[in-house]
């Protein structure tokens, strides 16, 4: 205060005294001084009208609204977001002027209501007049303190090379594990003795779901039960689950909550009728164990690649489908904007997924927190905005490409395309000609009345005119005309059905959902507070700035610079990806991150929970040319997996409750998809087949859908508006956005759901009949004991047995596959089948 | 009918929060206290509101033709002016010339405020005196999916949570027998997120009532009609039953599979109590009659709003009463009187909503929300016979949840097209309704993706100036 005092003592000395006196002094004095009649001015209308009109948005105790501060000279000399505010001396040239003058639809201020006309007049002769302004800044200005582009933050560990650490093993056993290296020593720092190995039981079952999102069969769990060595019988069982084509699909579908796959937008429904083949990249991807990296560049740039290999060549095209996946709101209207929204989008969710960085914060500002300054979102977004992505119209279009075929076939939809091109056209031709028919047969029909009108009035006067002959004639041609309009009609129709035909045979041929490169390729500007309207400096594409690579990367002239971008997040040298890829692989097992916030590295995420141990993965990931399997392996065969899901000792409990330090197994519940999965497993239903669509060709909204199908989960479609039985009930993440850990719920929709739902039902009977059928002797404890080995893969405890059996009683024949229908029914709903141990 | 050993701690981690949520008694759920393990915010200051009923009239109700009355379109009916065209300005950044459009429907003052209605709303016209109109309305978004996710959501692209799932984020339900937030029969653009949850937890996200064979409504899985309830009893039992030595026989004790075990419990009162709610036979013909159910072309609005009356009177906090669907709605661009239609099939219905809320003496604290998207040109569009979207001033009105009675905020320019006074955002609409039900829109955040988000974004002022 003293500081802001003297300061302005010094530059005004005397208006100082005089403003802290009164205004009446002030115009005592105004005849001695320019400035003092400035200030008094000042003082009289343009603060007041400051005070009223402007400083509850525009304050730097408010909001700062737009980056523009009023309450002080320093504010709109500085201006908002958009450029100085005022050009004193100026006011056509300042933009608060325009904003006041309600002109500009798109600059009017106050927003609620234009300002009475005096008091624009009170600004625009106060800008005129120089915008004398006394007053000081009254804090340091936050304009100057963007967190953006600290040192500080670009010393954020997740931003510094991967630290490859050596792990001394004390080498006992040539299977042991160096996570577990790096975990015990955790424990040990600590004072925690970790709980034992969970049940061997227990440990497969875990292993099945997650290698496999399957249970095992109970034959499998008795064989592997019963193996001499089950030690060898287990690592056995990695080796096989991981060959298994199931595999594949339990991987893409957590991949899948990263990249928000989804088969329909919100809005109206409208169906992606390819996006399966996306879904079935990643099925085939990660079941093949394609490298990572690969993948990163074939989902960011697939369509730039290029391969000789036509199956490859598949794969490239059909990958990049995951940058169309967005739920975008195709009908937006102002087409700029919804471009840019599109851009975003893609953005948010390559940055997530790949980078755990939260790009999309600096779309209107400089990160506040991490060094991602606008212009670094800028910088990507030309590379994105160079790919197209809609044609416009009312509603939009995404942009579904033929696929490359053989040459025959191509040959055959050639022909077909002519065809439907040729018969389109003599349609529209006849078209034409049916309409200027009737057009004619109007006419025809309008004079004929004309003069129908007139003879009626002649025959008055002329009963045998000359007018009475041409009338017969004239109704002639009419139903000369009309055979003529049917014969059209009907040629039409023929036409339309062979349109039609062809058509749907067109439609068969193959395609992909992507994006196209715009040529040549544009740098954009910064969007002022997102604003597509408002235009800042035009920044050059180019990549984050924060992350220093040993070896710069740059877009070589005419590229767009995706694929580079492609290749710069992919490369070993970028120190989040792999960093965030194997900590993501490590939660999907470990049930929670190493860093806890998978889709977040940044400033605001979680800090690793063992630094040591997340760049070990990440090295040994990089080092195995990006094996997602090799990864998985070593998880699964560590101890820190295997644990048993144990109570912990009070001391424990207060030191890591929760288990952050992974002295124990982790709670873990069946997702929506493999709850439903199990159930079909458990009645006998299900479907493994893998790959392709089971969508019904005619769906053209995603409204109401019905899913009827017994494949697998992965496989139904999925629909934004209208998902699968059992996953809106049970925490189907919202598929609009990016999700690296699912939230779980436990609330009693899930039991209504459990208990009532006619497709659960459904399932119960199938299992009650499988049983029926499959057992030796209609008796209840065959029964039970059965159903306990096909939901649980265990014999009921006798507790458990005396229950199942007491559920029978009265025993009444004809009841009996009704009451065992409703006990199977139990057991499905029961806490063991969907919670593992 | 179960005995079983939850904690208080358990009971309270699932409490308030939403469908199903595991309270020790209704004492407690009633309470609206909010606890961090829950996920609810809780009230951030004294609430004047505790419950919401949106009337969303999808497709964009004409304020010209309804609710703001414009005599000089009578007098330049025809003649031709440059107007500000939102659709056309988004798509070509240019004004255009449109032809002024007369109303044809008469308008009268109503009540002491001296409302003017038009012959539309005879039923809402009785109730002006209740109502507090906001006249300067203006909205982001001229088509409907971008302007009702807007309404819903605060954005017109981005996946966000709707408002209601922000209600039950932030205060969660009086009841722990029901729902937060329910959204009866949602159709139209926008489908599943105007009631989803985006990235706040699932269970936040709104509860649909969609009517089944029988023309009733109900929620999905709710009951099973197949099964005689002692059946079901007897199921019930066994499970728990089941689930209890499950639980004993495992090598931990878990709060999570405790609260499950609760839940199914909870689960079984709610399939006793739920549907007697839904269930509006019981209700006295003279209040059917109030809602218009004795007549078919009021019959099906008339059961919803009704629907709606029972769920808050129950605890839900956020009600959302839609009109609009494969029937029609309010979208007229080329046949204008068919407002007329509309309006015959909502107005009885809302009339005697705000009555019965009246007469029970819950208008004080629960707030009705009447609105579209948008609202219409005063200019005609196309052949002449209707109306496009204007989403740069239209009509809203509140009435009950402290809000001011028989008063009009804000204004049209003389042609009804633009706010020019008293001008009040989708986002400073979002803002007060918040801040009615004691929740301050600017902390009632969730963090996402590294940053905190909120339904108003980073706009919205409360609109003090509505608020009695």
């Amino acid at each position: 205060m003293m500081n802001q005092a003297s300061n302005i003592l010094t530059r005004f000395p005397l208006i100082v005294i005089a403003y802290c006196c009164c205004t009446n002094v002030l115009e005592a004095q105004s005849d001695s001084d320019p400035n003092v009649v400035k200030l008094a001015q000042f003082e009289k209308h343009v603060r007041p009208a400051l005070t009223k009109y402007c400083l509850e948005c525009h304050a730097t105790s408010t909001e700062a609204n737009g980056g523009l501060v009023l309450d002080s000279r320093h504010g709109w000399e500085v201006g908002g977001d958009s450029g100085e505010a005022v050009v004193p001396g100026s006011p056509d040239e300042s933009r608060l002027m325009k904003a006041i003058r309600y002109n500009d639809p798109k600059l009017q201020m106050p927003p609620e209501k234009k300002l009475p006309p005096d008091v624009v007049a009170i600004f625009e002769s106060w800008i005129a007049d120089g915008a004398f302004d006394p007053r000081m800044e009254e804090l340091p200005s936050t304009k100057t303190a963007h967190a953006g582009n600290s040192t500080e933050s670009s010393k954020h560990w997740a931003y510094q090379p991967l630290h490859v650490p050596s792990p001394a093993l004390p080498d006992k056993s040539p299977d042991a594990n160096s996570i577990d290296f790096f975990v015990n020593e955790k424990l040990e720092a600590a004072g925690i003795s970790a709980a034992p190995m969970a049940g061997r039981r227990d440990q497969i079952r875990r292993l099945y779901f997650d290698l496999t999102g399957l249970p095992p069969t109970s034959q499998e769990m008795k064989r592997i039960l019963a193996a001499a060595d089950f030690e060898v019988a287990y690592r056995q069982k990695v080796d096989d689950l991981l060959a298994s084509p199931h595999y594949g699909e339990a991987v893409a579908r957590r991949w899948m909550d990263v990249a928000r796959y989804a088969e329909s937008v919100t809005l109206r429904g409208l169906v992606f009728k390819e996006a399966w083949r996306y879904r079935d990249y990643l099925v085939k991807s990660f079941g093949q164990d394609r490298p990572f990296d690969q993948m990163i560049r074939e989902q960011v740039a697939g369509d730039l690649l290029r391969s000789d290999d036509s199956e490859e060549r598949y794969m490239q095209l059909v990958a990049t489908s995951f940058l169309a996946m967005g739920d975008t709101n195709f009908e937006k209207q102002d087409k700029q904007q919804l471009e840019m929204d599109y851009v975003d989008e893609q953005l948010d969710v390559i940055g997530q997924a790949f980078l755990g960085q939260t790009v999309g914060c600096a779309r209107c500002h400089d990160h506040k927190f991490d060094p991602i300054p606008t212009k670094d979102y800028y910088a990507l977004a030309g590379i994105f905005k160079s790919a197209v992505a809609l044609r416009h119209s009312n509603v939009s279009n995404w942009i579904d490409h033929p696929l490359p075929i053989p040459k025959e076939e191509e040959k055959h939809f050639e022909v077909l395309e002519t065809e439907l091109k040729e018969v389109t056209k003599e349609l529209a031709a006849k078209k034409k000609q049916a309409a200027s028919a009737a057009k004619t047969a109007e006419s025809a029909k309008a004079a004929q009345s004309k003069k129908a009108a007139q003879s009626k009035s002649d025959s008055a006067t002329a009963q045998d005119g000359p007018n009475a002959a041409s009338r017969p004639a004239a109704i002639d041609s009419g139903s000369d005309l009309k055979a003529k309009a049917d014969a059209l009609a009907e040629e039409i129709k023929v036409l339309e059905a062979q349109q039609k035909g062809l058509q749907e045979k067109v439609d068969l041929r193959p395609r992909y959902l992507t994006v196209v490169e715009e040529q040549p390729p544009k740098d954009i500007a910064i969007h002022i507070r997102g604003d597509v309207h408002n235009l800042g400096e035009v920044v050059p594409r180019g990549f984050l700035t924060a992350i220093e690579m040993s070896k710069p990367m740059g877009i070589p002239e005419g590229g767009s610079g995706r694929l580079e971008f492609a290749e710069w997040i992919s490369t070993a040298n970028n120190p989040l990806t792999a960093r965030v890829y194997a900590n993501r692989v490590w939660s999907w097992f470990l049930g929670q991150g190493i860093v806890d916030s998978v889709n977040n590295f940044g400033t605001t995420g979680s800090i690793p929970s063992h630094p040591e141990l997340l760049d070990w993965l990440a090295s040994e990931l990089v080092r195995n040319q990006w094996s997602t399997k090799n990864l998985v392996k070593l998880i699964v065969l560590s101890d820190a997996y295997r644990r048993k899901i144990d109570d912990p000792h009070p001391s424990v409990a207060e030191l890591d409750p929760d288990n952050r330090l992974y002295w124990r197994g982790s709670q873990r519940r069946l997702s929506a998809e493999e709850l439903r999965d199990a159930m079909l497993q458990a009645s006998g239903e299900l479907d493994l087949a893998i790959g392709g669509t089971i969508m019904t060709p005619s769906t053209k909204s995603d409204g109401n859908y019905k899913h009827t199908s017994k494949r697998r989960s992965i496989y139904n479609p999925l629909f934004r508006n209208s998902l699968p039985e059992l996953l809106d009930a049970f925490d189907f993440p919202s598929p609009g956005i990016s999700v690296g850990q699912r939230s779980r719920s436990t609330v009693s929709t899930q039991a209504l759901v459990l208990l009532n739902n006619a497709w659960v039902h459904a399932r119960a009977k199938a299992l009650a009949a499988r049983l029926l059928r499959e057992s030796e002797y209609a008796d209840p404890v065959v029964w039970s004991g059965s159903a306990y080995q096909i939901c649980f893969q265990r014999t009921p405890s006798i507790e458990e047995l005396s229950m199942c059996l007491d559920f029978f009683e009265p025993k009444v024949e004809s009841r009996v596959p009704e009451q065992l229908e409703r006990l199977v029914h139990t057991l499905l709903a029961s806490l063991d089948f969907r919670y593992l141990e | 009918m179960f005995e079983n050993s939850i904690s208080r701690r358990q009971l309270l981690q699932q409490s308030a929060c939403g469908f199903g949520a595991v309270a020790a008694n209704a004492m407690l759920a009633r309470t609206g206290l909010a606890n961090s393990s829950s996920g609810i915010v809780g009230a951030h200051h004294g609430p004047k509101a505790k419950r919401i009923i949106f009337l969303f009239m999808f497709g964009g109700v004409s304020q010209v033709d309804s609710f703001d009355y414009k005599p000089i379109l009578a007098e330049r009916n025809g003649e031709v002016l440059t107007f500000n065209d939102a659709r056309l300005l988004a798509k070509t950044g240019k004004q255009t010339e449109q032809k002024l459009l007369n109303t044809p429907w008469k308008f009268k003052q109503y009540g002491q405020s001296g409302r003017w209605v038009s012959e539309l709303f005879p039923g809402m016209a009785e109730h002006v005196d209740d109502l507090c109109f906001l006249h300067g309305m203006h909205t982001e978004g001229v088509a409907h999916g971008p302007a009702t996710l807007f309404l819903h959501c605060g954005s017109t692209n981005m996946t966000r949570p709707s408002i209601g799932s922000w209600v039950n984020y932030g205060l969660g339900s009086e009841n722990e027998n029901l729902p937060g937030f329910v959204s009866i029969s949602p159709l139209g653009p926008g489908g599943a997120r105007k009631y989803g949850a985006a990235f706040l937890p699932p269970k936040f996200q709104g509860t649909r009532l969609v009517s089944n064979k029988n023309d009733s409504f109900s929620i999905d899985s709710l009951t099973r009609n197949d099964v005689p309830i002692s059946e079901v009893a007897r199921q019930v039992e066994l499970l728990q039953r089941l689930n209890r030595q499950q639980l004993a026989q495992r090598s931990s004790h878990d709060a999570e599979l405790e609260a499950a075990l609760a839940s199914h419990e909870l689960a079984w009162r709610m399939q006793q109590i739920a549907p007697a709610v839904l269930d509006c036979s019981t209700e006295t013909t003279a209040t059917q009659k109030l809602y218009g159910i004795d007549n078919p072309t009021t019959k099906d609005f008339g059961e919803k709003c009704l629907l709606a009356r029972r769920l808050c009177e129950s605890g839900v906090r956020f009600v959302e009463v839609n009109y609009g669907g494969d029937s029609g709605n309010w979208d007229q661009h080329s046949d204008l009187p068919k407002h007329a239609d509309h309006a015959r099939a909502v107005d009885r219905p809302i009339a005697g909503l705000l009555q019965d809320l009246k007469q029970r003496g819950l208008l004080e604290d629960t707030i009705v929300w009447w609105g579209g998207e948008f609202g219409r040109t005063p200019y005609s569009e196309g052949k002449g016979t209707g109306r496009d979207h204007n989403p740069g001033g239209f009509t809203v009105w509140v009435a009950g949840g402290g809000f001011k009675s028989g008063y009009a905020h804000g204004e049209t320019d003389e042609f009804g097209f633009r706010g020019i006074e008293g001008r009040v955002h989708m986002h400073d609409l979002h803002a007060t309704l918040l801040h009615q039900l004691g929740l301050d829109h600017k902390r009632l955040t969730y963090k996402h993706a590294g940053r905190d988000f909120r339904l108003t974004d980073v706009h919205g002022h409360v609109v003090h100036d509505i608020i009695s």
